[in-house]
């Protein structure tokens, strides 16, 4: 399953191939890497091979199953998936009855004829950068398995750079779309806060939660992203607002552009491989400016704050009465997030409209920003503290430092892989466009890609 | 805010009793440091100015 989705729903529609034989590979593929790596917690390989007999039995009587035709694709384990439970990374979540109906973004991209084969590892209740899970273990770094895939949505990022998949489904509330891709060497979609239904799959911080996909390229985000959009009423944050198609955009090229390389918080406190990384995709770019945002500790400071404190209003009840049951890393910074003042969250939520609006006066002069994705490479499967500027931080909440003042405002986001010579590890750089212009971060993407300063292999083939 | 002004273990003992939650005795350090972490990052946070009338933004619009 070494080819990318755009390929795959070619050969499909064209019948040079079936979707039951496309997905029989993507099964053997899966029991074949998925026990080394960790990635899936469940396979529905008995769903996916009766959807795909339905794709292949439409395309034989001249109905069109959509342009995912035959496309596998899996999903972190908050998503329903009708008739096994939403663990959301839990042991406490086991006990609740199978999903009924399968989240909104599963059925969207099932009616374009993609087909869903499992359920993917994360880190619990989303609350994670490292992959890691204490019931489930690690998802594992195709690239090096002794080392981290990146949370929370770590299954996502192990099963699509191993190339069981090629493309998943991931959340990100403050990172987890852009931390896996970058520490796996994907490109990953962190759309607009409010463009994606989030209907049927399980919260963490309902205020920053979105929901996206990453894949090993330009054109198959663009795909999924493309089958997944439009507004849901079901999800109460969906933004009633045009979701424009982005594949027909990917070609129109970064001429008129005006991008700027984020300086400031976003150039320290970080090894010397996520600048470099930076530095190449600007240059690839033609990006020459440096922009420094205000505050920027502050928000993500804020970020913080309302995380640690809604994810405890979420969990009050099972950490009252499951306590030994959570992951102790998550359970620890819950019990602590139910004791924080509702002062610092109302405050939080006050500096959140204030900053949005200071930063949003940027881009009347830039179009994109450039930034890093992470601090630095996969660090090693249970690696706790990194030392970053001479100073010894925490790993888990750390790798999100770059990312989680950005989700915090909601802004959109392609992260793109970018590898060094020689490095087995590869790094992300973030491209930050304006609200509801996934357009031209993926444009930017695609230029990048087409100008081979970017790039997905499947682990293996790097 | 003076770090030296802050005793997390009382807080930990009132607020465990006023939500009526456990804190066993294997994981009192964790919640301590998650809280004292959570403390700091606070600083920045509550310094930043904002209007009395600055509207907070809890479901958010991009």
């Amino acid at each position: 399953m070494t080819q990318g989705a755009a390929q795959i729903a070619a050969d499909v529609r064209s019948q040079a191939t079936s979707a039951r034989a496309v997905t029989e590979e993507a099964l053997a593929r899966i029991a074949r890497l998925n026990p080394g790596l960790g990635a899936f917690t469940a396979v529905t390989a008995e769903r996916a091979l009766a959807r795909a007999d339905r794709v292949d039995a439409d395309l034989a009587t001249g109905i069109d199953p959509g342009p995912l035709a035959g496309v596998p694709f899996a999903v972190k384990n908050l998503f329903d998936v009708a008739g096994i439970a939403t663990l959301a990374g839990s042991r406490i979540n086991r006990d609740l009855p199978p999903a009924r109906q399968d989240a909104a973004l599963v059925s969207r991209l099932e009616a374009a004829g993609a087909i869903l084969v499992g359920a993917l590892n994360m880190g619990e209740y989303a609350y994670d950068f490292t992959g890691e899970n204490a019931h489930d273990g690690p998802s594992r770094n195709p690239h090096a398995p002794d080392h981290m895939s990146g949370g929370s949505s770590g299954g996502s990022g192990s099963a699509v750079a191993a190339g069981m998949v090629p493309f998943a489904l991931c959340s990100d509330t403050n990172g987890s779309i852009r931390v896996p891709a970058s520490l796996c060497g994907l490109f990953g979609l962190k759309p607009t806060y409010g463009r994606l239904s989030r209907a049927r799959t399980f919260p963490f911080v309902s205020s920053l939660d979105h929901l996206g996909p990453v894949a090993r390229s330009t054109q198959d985000l663009a795909l999924a992203y493309d089958a997944m959009r439009g507004h849901d009423a079901a999800d109460p944050a969906s933004a009633e607002i045009d979701a424009p198609a982005l594949a027909p955009e990917l070609e129109s090229g970064i001429a008129g552009l005006r991008i700027g390389t984020l300086g400031g918080y976003f150039a320290s406190s970080a090894r010397p491989e996520a600048f470099e990384a930076v530095t190449r995709v600007a240059a690839a770019l033609g990006a020459r400016q440096t922009v420094e945002l205000p505050d920027v500790a502050a928000a993500r400071g804020a970020a913080y704050l309302i995380t640690m404190a809604e994810g405890a209003a979420l969990h009050m009840d099972r950490l009252r009465e499951r306590h030994a049951d959570f992951d102790p890393d998550v359970r620890d910074r819950l019990l602590a997030g139910a004791m924080i003042p509702g002062a610092w969250v109302a405050k939080a939520q006050k500096l959140r409209r204030h900053w949005r609006e200071r930063v949003l006066s940027y881009f009347e002069k830039h179009d994109l920003l450039l930034a890093p994705a992470t601090p630095c490479r996969a660090p090693r499967i249970g690696e706790r503290t990194m030392v970053l500027d001479g100073k010894e931080m925490a790993v888990r909440p750390n790798l999100g430092i770059f990312t989680q003042p950005i989700s915090f405002i909601g802004l959109p986001v392609v992260c793109v892989p970018v590898w060094t010579q020689g490095e087995t590890l590869p790094i992300g750089v973030q491209i930050i466009a304006p609200p509801w212009r996934e357009d031209l971060a993926i444009r930017a993407a695609r230029h990048l890609e087409l100008a081979g300063a970017v790039r997905a292999p499947v682990a293996g083939e790097a | 805010m003076d770090p030296e002004k802050f005793d997390a273990d009382t807080m930990i003992d009132a607020m465990a009793s006023f939500l009526d939650l456990t804190i066993e005795a294997d994981y009192r350090e964790g919640v301590k440091a998650h809280l004292e972490a959570a403390r700091v990052i606070a600083v920045d946070v509550l310094a930043y100015p904002t209007d009395d009338d600055a509207e907070p933004a809890p479901v958010y619009r991009a």
